[in-house]
């Protein structure tokens, strides 16, 4: 039985498959346009899943569908005409995913629908592996909803409550993303990553935003908030309240802005854990499941997991919209054969595309790329990535499936040694070309997780953050507050990135590596060899392992590197329709 | 901003979306919008208020194309930034800098390919052409051509390039443009239901014959404008302007599209008047052919410029010219409504506009059709019009000659002194024509910019036999061609993902012509050029070497894990991956969609052991469910048939190794014709359109969802790429 699990036309559109149950394939569709945030029905990312699994169109037994378009047309309709609205009305089509799965993929047959909350509380508790649990999923909006309390046992996953439109914790944390200057549905990172440079000093004020009442309620108060689609999601109140004007994007950051994303941040986590709270009360289980955007603030999670009343967390690694899609074909296998997807939990999320190391030599030797070759040779390789890692070089890492999910786990990343003082600065400065203030994650060998961050579990997904509690001194992945978010590592689940932080330990002692996604900023993370050699050229990336090949910048000629930046320049200029910086996408 | 379960807006906000979510609900709600009387509801979120704007005036230089404002030892220059951009399209030269002295008179020629001298630039362009012809005829120091021309210049983008240009004090502005104006329907990444339903009304009353009247008076509307524009821009600077018509070539570049939905079984009948109309023309019973088009005219009320195109052929053969000529006029018209993919062409409406602007506005004009009919013998004869014409609108160094001595008459005229025409022998253009001498154009220059000819129209010209002409054209101007023809071989062997990339720096390091940047790269196997190539390289007693062939198997060949040839890459034609997505349609799609009675794929053998095509296919219908056969060719010769009905169903043909070629090797698929459905189909179109959905106008014969090409008998599992 084939299912393809569909979620298209809001923010990151993304396609899996799941044959007899098993998770073959999943990838989103800006990997593969090279649009950040593609949010069109994801063909690529379809046409991929079906090629990774073998089949074409004709053999798809159902496609489920993320979410219930009627259901989200109310809400566009009570919320009105977005200000800023594409012209024409054309979101009152709300038989648009249907009609072009049929047209555009060519489906012919059953379609299953879901609630948006539902598919999300579906990507988390039917890949978690429990057998039960209590489910709990926020993000700015999906129909109505805009956080749901459920719970899980065996196949079935119900939603209990709901909070709805206006009164979103995902929509005012991007509020408060957007006046700090930041880009909506992606700045969201940056708030978390900036608040522990900052003091809670307004506090009180964000708390004045949000009226959290007994139970599973909260209300926004309406008077901040400006969420009918227009250039803002803010009103000219938030500037008495805060006492500053929002910040310019690219503009400076000042402490102000510091202390209002910390702020922002300990209001969050005290309604989460507040609602997670009531949450137990609801639900009988030791064990949670999350999703939805804001589950990704793995800042947060980290406190629901210590101080919350339940004693296992999973959190769904793709948490946002991508992931809906996840949980949507999973409801629909559960729909047609009465049993739960038989994977169990989600162990790795290597589900997208891999490239032979004969087509990588190929595509090498058709650029006149000379590559260092270490096919048969793995051992060599891992030294030599070493050796440019202990001599303060970042490295490309791309090796593998590419990771499903917002996350670089070891298969399309940019590794370097956590040891070095100026390495983040380096790195967001010369290669991400991002703010000074962001934080890098740490990769770590399950082994010795434990020895160096405050961490008991295997936490695969760098979805909680823990404290640094490491004998070496590792400043580039310890936040200023002396947190981490770290991926441990298997070797099972991905044996030649193990290999290299084994390889590294060896070398260093320390079992750390510094890992980040492999993308610069504003680009999707890198998918084929073609896209991490355009990478290579447009950051300052010395080099970069391509499965079994070492490529040095200097290896890159002078007009290829001229090409690749052209096509990235190309991709750059074809992005048409993606969501406005500063708004969220309520059409 | 309290949301109470009990709001009354809400339970009906949900009523309403549950009937939008039928076809009827929709269906009703476009229509009252299309009458005016659907209102969104109002918000129900409070409304803040409104922030007032800020308004800020600028009185600052503004860029000049690619050119921007700067700065120099206190003067205002204008200067490319640096490095370009790979694809820039402007002439190489680094700065501009506003006229400071009465001579040389300044031009300044603004406009879109034609005038940039495509596949010769920079090499050799009209720009240059002109101010070498002007400064023969006058002397070294009196007048300068600027050259502010470039690529798919929009008329939109001439209008703001006129105005900058003014910043430079040209005494003069030559504008050479009009191929890109032509509106068509082009699709939108989400339909605009307001657009969408002004077609509706239109094509309700009139049918197609209605989209392409709204679109050719949008063009009209357009063409008028820019025009208007620069007569007033001339006025205010007090500069004259020269508008150049240009001429589109009109035997030696077909425009071929599929008819579109006709009501009842017109559509089939067109399809089958066509086949037969080729056969005629083929086996010389031209009489016949023509008869045959003009009942394809008469079908599609004009709209198609394939029927125009079949009886301006069949005319040609019969010495009938000028009939012929105004048939290809034709055609140009109807290509440019349903231009996919987009051939440039100034329709006669932009001709029109543009002859008149010298009556109406006081403009001086130049047309290039007469200018060519009178001087260059152009009178629908292939070989007079490849004389001065590369392809449908760019010119050859003969044609630059011709084009731009026709200018230099109108300008000697305007000017007094040492600029002005001597009293005998620079006042008429037979006369400049013998003082003139020919553009000097190196062989290597001319043989590169003659294989790009050729390439161009092996990738976009439907008509056969034109390829092969200009790449023997290039090989006889220099021989050294060959390497580049064989490098270009040479990159369709590398791997799909890296080909555009590696044909890239070929190109590159080949030629400095930023237009052979464009026809090289294409993502494609490029099957049909290879093997004309080959066929010219052979007939020239240099054949390709073989490790090309082998390279292309290494890359590309069939093996068991086999080839989706629905792939891009093995489209035999670069036309089929460009032809739909035209007005209203949906840009992509997952599955093949077939607009013509047959389709043609490639794919690379070996030719040692047979191989299995297996295909997923199904027929569209618009009314009944149709069946039908699909007959399944490799290398023309049938080797199977598929019975398809409405649904995807799979098929397997085994192809016998002694059919297959070493090398590549083409795979036709013939569709069974249409059902005689029209009605149905164009009823839907209309009701489509109403809502502002995606819709297609064209019948489709056929769909694949899967075409694969493989060695051995089993399907193997998937696996890495």
């Amino acid at each position: 039985m084939n299912i393809l699990g569909i979620s298209a036309y809001y923010h990151e559109s993304a396609c899996c498959l799941l044959q007899d149950g098993h998770l073959v394939a999943a990838a989103e569709e800006e990997r593969f346009s090279r649009v950040k945030h593609d949010a069109r029905l994801p063909v690529s990312a379809v046409r991929y899943c079906l090629e990774a699994g073998g089949i074409d169109v004709a053999d798809v037994d159902c496609v489920a569908y993320y979410e219930l378009p009627a259901r989200k047309l109310a809400r566009q309709l009570w919320a009105g005409d977005p200000l800023d609205g594409p012209p024409g009305l054309p979101w009152l089509d709300a038989l648009r995913p249907q009609r072009d799965i049929r047209d555009v993929l060519g489906y012919e047959g059953r379609i299953a629908t879901f609630e948006h909350h539902l598919s999300h509380a579906a990507s988390a508790f039917l890949y978690s592996g429990f057998s039960d649990a209590a489910v709990f999923t926020v993000d700015g909006v999906g129909e109505w909803a805009t956080t749901a309390y459920g719970q899980g046992h065996g196949s079935h996953v119900e939603l209990l409550e709901r909070v709805e439109f206006p009164n979103s914790l995902g929509l005012l944390y991007s509020t408060i993303t957007s006046y700090l200057g930041f880009r909506v549905n992606s700045g969201e990172y940056k708030v978390m990553g900036l608040a522990p440079y900052g003091e809670p000093r307004y506090v009180e004020q964000v708390r004045a935003l949000i009226d959290s009442r007994p139970g599973g309620q909260f209300v926004l108060d309406g008077r901040y908030f400006d969420f009918r689609g227009g250039k803002r999601m803010f009103t000219d109140r938030l500037f008495e309240l805060f006492g500053a004007p929002a910040r310019e994007p690219e503009s400076d950051i000042a402490p102000f802005h510091r202390d209002v994303a910390r702020s922002v941040q300990a209001v969050l986590e005290e309604v989460l854990l507040e609602k997670v709270r009531y949450l137990g009360t609801r639900v009988d289980s030791p064990r949670l499941c999350m999703a939805g955007g804001v589950a990704l603030n793995c800042v947060a999670n980290g406190r629901i997991l210590r101080e919350g009343p339940f004693e296992e967390l999973f959190v769904q690694p793709a948490a946002g919209d991508a992931g809906g899609c996840l949980g949507a074909a999973a409801l629909a296998f559960v729909q047609l054969t009465g049993r739960r997807p038989p994977g169990g939990r989600l162990r790795h999320v290597y589900l997208g595309p891999r490239y032979a190391s004969e087509t990588v030599a190929a595509q090498l030797a058709s650029l006149g790329v000379q590559a260092l070759d270490f096919r048969g040779a793995e051992a060599g390789l891992l030294e030599a990535v070493v050796d440019r890692l202990v001599a303060g070089q970042a490295v490309g890492w791309f090796h593998g499936a590419m990771e499903f999910g917002p996350r670089a786990l070891g298969a399309r990343s940019i590794v370097a040694d956590p040891r070095a003082a100026d390495m983040r600065e380096r790195l967001n400065r010369l290669v991400k070309r991002r703010e000074a203030f962001r934080p890098f994650a740490p990769s770590v060998l399950l082994r010795a997780a434990p020895e160096h961050f405050d961490l008991d579990h295997p936490s695969s997904f760098m979805l909680e953050t823990c404290a640094v509690r490491s004998p070496l001194d590792l400043p580039a992945i310890t936040h200023v507050d002396g947190s981490a978010r770290p991926q441990t590592v298997e070797r099972e689940q991905l044996p030649r990135f193990a290999a290299l932080l084994e390889a590294f330990d060896r070398r260093t002692g320390c079992p750390v590596l510094l890992n980040t996604s492999f993308n610069v900023r504003d680009e999707p993370i890198v998918c084929s060899p073609v896209d991490a050699l355009s990478c290579l050229v447009e950051s300052d990336l010395p080099c970069v392992a391509l499965e079994d090949f070492i490529i040095d910048r200097a290896m890159i000629g002078p007009e290829l590197a001229r090409l690749l930046k052209h096509r990235t320049e190309v991709h750059r200029r074809d992005r048409e329709g993606t969501p406005g910086a500063a708004v969220y996408t309520f059409v | 901003m309290a949301l109470s379960r009990s709001d009354p807006r809400r339970a009906a906000c949900e009523d309403l979306a549950r009937l939008l979510e039928t076809a009827d609900g929709l269906h009703e709600a476009r229509l009252l919008q299309l009458l005016g009387t659907f209102v969104p509801p109002a918000s129900a979120l409070p409304a803040p208020a409104a922030e007032p704007e800020a308004v800020e005036a600028r009185l600052t230089p503004i860029p000049i194309g690619a050119w921007l404002p700067q700065e120099i030892d206190g003067q205002l220059m204008f200067v490319r930034p640096n490095p370009p951009a790979l694809d820039d399209p402007w002439d190489p030269v680094k700065t501009l800098a506003p006229k400071a002295s009465p001579l040389p008179v300044r031009v300044c020629l603004l406009g879109e390919s034609t005038a940039a001298g495509w596949c010769y630039a920079p090499h050799l362009t009209p720009a240059r052409v002109l101010e070498d012809q002007l400064r023969a005829l006058k002397g070294p120091g009196s007048y300068e051509v600027l050259n502010l021309t470039r690529a798919d210049l929009g008329a939109r983008e001439l209008a703001e390039l006129a105005l900058a240009a003014l910043q430079l004090k040209p005494d003069l502005l030559v504008v050479f443009a009009g191929n890109n104006w032509p509106v068509r329907y082009k699709p939108a990444r989400s339909i605009n239901p307001e657009l969408s339903q002004k077609a509706a009304l239109t094509y309700r009353e009139n049918g197609v014959r209605g989209l392409a009247r709204s679109a050719r008076q949008a063009t009209l509307q357009t063409a008028e404008a820019i025009v208007a524009r620069l007569a007033r821009l001339a006025q205010s600077a007090g500069i004259p302007v020269v508008l150049i018509v240009p001429a589109v070539g009109l035997t030696n570049w077909d425009r071929a599209r599929p008819v579109t939905w006709l009501p009842g079984a017109a559509s089939a009948r067109w399809h089958a008047v066509r086949q037969q109309a080729l056969r005629w023309l083929s086996t010389g019973a031209y009489q016949e052919a023509a008869t045959a088009a003009r009942e394809m005219i008469e079908l599609d009320a004009g709209t198609c410029a394939t029927s125009h195109r079949i009886l301006a052929n069949a005319l040609l053969a019969l010495g009938r010219a000028d009939e012929a000529l105004a048939a290809c006029g034709d055609e140009v018209d109807a290509r440019s409504w349903d231009n996919l993919p987009s051939v440039p062409g100034a329709t006669s409406a932009v001709r029109e506009v543009l002859r008149r602007a010298a009556s109406e506005h006081g403009l001086r004009c130049v047309d290039l059709s007469a200018v060519f009919r009178e001087h260059g013998g152009l009178a629908g004869q292939a070989q007079s019009e490849r004389r001065l014409l590369l392809d449908y609108c760019h010119l050859t160094p003969q044609g630059m000659k011709l084009a731009m001595a026709a200018v230099a008459v109108e300008l000697l005229a305007l000017f007094a002194g040492p600029a002005a025409p001597a009293a005998d022998g620079e006042t008429t253009l037979e006369s400049l024509l013998t003082r003139l001498p020919d553009p000097d154009v190196p062989a290597d220059v001319d043989a590169h910019a003659k294989f790009m000819t050729g390439l161009y129209h092996a990738h976009w010209n439907t008509r056969e036999g034109e390829a092969e002409y200009w790449f023997n054209q290039s090989l006889k101007a220099w021989s050294g061609i060959r390497d580049t023809m064989l490098a270009y071989v040479a990159t369709r062997a590398a791997p799909a993902d890296t080909l555009l990339l590696s044909a890239e720096q070929q190109s590159i390091s080949r030629n400095s012509r930023p237009m052979a940047h464009r026809v090289w790269n294409v993502p494609h196997l490029d099957g049909e050029v290879i093997e004309l190539i080959g066929g010219v390289l052979a007939g020239s007693g240099r054949p390709a070497p073989a490790e090309l062939g082998a390279r292309q198997l290494a890359h590309h060949g069939v093996g068991e894990r086999g080839v989706n040839l629905l792939d891009p890459f093995f489209r035999w034609s670069l036309q089929d991956l460009y032809a739909t997505g035209g007005g209203f349609e949906h840009d992509r799609f997952l599955y093949y969609r077939a607009q013509w009675p047959a389709s043609h794929f490639c794919f690379v053998a070996d030719g040692a052991a047979p191989v299995v095509l297996e295909l997923t296919g199904r027929l569209q219908f618009a009314a009944k469910p149709r069946r039908g056969e699909v007959a399944v060719l490799v290398n023309g010769e049938r080797r199977g048939i598929a019975k398809l009905g409405p649904r995807w169903s799979r098929h397997r043909i085994t192809v016998g190794r002694r059919s297959l070629r070493t090398g590549v090797n083409r795979v036709t698929l013939e569709w069974p014709p249409l059902a005689s459905e029209g009605d149905e189909a164009t009823r839907e179109i209309g009701r489509r359109l109403d809502q502002g959905l995606p819709t297609q106008l064209h019948p489709v014969f056929g769909e694949l969802s899967e075409l694969v090409v493989r060695t051995g008998r089993k399907r193997p599992a998937a696996k890495a790429r």
